[in-house]
């Protein structure tokens, strides 16, 4: 359950570590954010210059920044049509341009199955599916 | 009410109550001005045409012979359709000698194009008959994921034992294996 004041890790090579939701896109006033939902993020924190040596200097985002972001792992347990309920230790997004293609160009850690609709190429990224 | 009628009455000796009566019943009669009053009145009874009488219908015959639990019947039923083998009730029944228990690794195969897996630790054995489910808890890509996978779907392909628990878990739910927050990670 993401919304307003929601802390995120961010799990791409972009450049941000931590992001804070702002507004949740396509869904009904008050209603939360979960795993494949767009949202509006700020930049709270940034990564090390180390880790960004693979991203070009236009894509690397500052503290402050706002961007658009995807939902790819949420604490809240989400359901799947088979009855699996599924639940991750964290909350992740990957930030995403506004044509939904991913801002970096890797992405670490595991990602939920329910990205395949709509974002492939964080798909094609991503390590681990669960 | 006057009484001048008193003097146009015949004097045929009827009793004075009598002729009261009579005359007072008479004057009632003319004074009521609706054609449709009855008898005795002094009040007017509604004259509706009567309802159609309610229909009283027989009870359908029953599906079942009587004296059978239909509820009972329903998850013969359903156990006959979706676990024809029985594997799956030898997975988690208590006193099966292939019982799985909390604390065993196990890895669930699901029937999907991209031949999903999920490798994990029982943390939870929820016994519910058919909505029986089973809780794995693994750590994937240093990030702990937990499934909850129901037993009885028709999306899950085989459950693979992996290993025992190394020592028999004194608790029938694990939920200390989750990380403690507060303590920080």
């Amino acid at each position: 359950m993401i919304y307003l004041k929601s802390i995120l890790n961010v799990i791409d090579n972009s450049g941000a570590a931590l992001v804070e939701c702002v507004n949740v896109l396509g869904k009904g006033n008050k209603t939360a954010g979960r795993v494949g939902d767009r949202i509006v993020v700020v930049v709270q924190s940034i990564r090390s210059a180390k880790l960004l040596a693979q991203t070009s200097a236009q894509n690397r985002v500052q503290r402050g920044d706002i961007r658009h972001a995807v939902i790819v792992r949420t604490k809240k347990e989400f359901q799947r049509h088979d009855g699996t309920v599924v639940r991750f230790d964290d909350n992740a997004c990957v930030l995403i341009n506004k044509q939904g293609e991913p801002i970096g160009t890797r992405v670490m850690g595991v990602v939920a199955r329910e990205l395949q609709q709509g974002y492939s190429k964080i798909i094609a990224l991503a390590p681990k599916i669960a | 009410m006057s009484l001048s009628f008193l003097q146009r009455l015949p004097a045929r000796g009827f009793s004075a109550a009598e002729t009261c009566l009579t005359a007072l019943r008479n004057q009632m009669t003319t004074t009521l001005s609706d054609s449709r009053h009855v008898q005795n009145a002094g009040y007017q009874l509604s004259s509706k045409p009567k309802k159609a009488p309610i229909k009283i219908r027989q009870p359908a015959p029953s599906l079942l012979p009587k004296g059978s639990e239909p509820k009972q019947l329903l998850e013969q039923k359903l156990t006959s359709e979706l676990d024809p083998t029985g594997w799956r009730r030898q997975l988690f029944q208590r006193s099966s000698p292939l019982a799985l228990r909390p604390g065993d690794v196990v890895r669930v195969h699901f029937h999907s194009e991209t031949s999903h897996t999920f490798v994990g630790t029982i943390m939870v054995i929820r016994r519910r008959g058919l909505d029986t489910s089973v809780r794995l808890r693994s750590e994937v890509a240093q990030l702990g994921v937990e499934m909850s996978v129901k037993v009885y779907s028709t999306s899950v392909k085989n459950f693979e034992f992996i290993s025992r628990a190394v020592k028999k878990a004194r608790r029938a739910k694990l939920y200390y294996l989750r990380p403690d927050e507060k303590k920080g990670k």
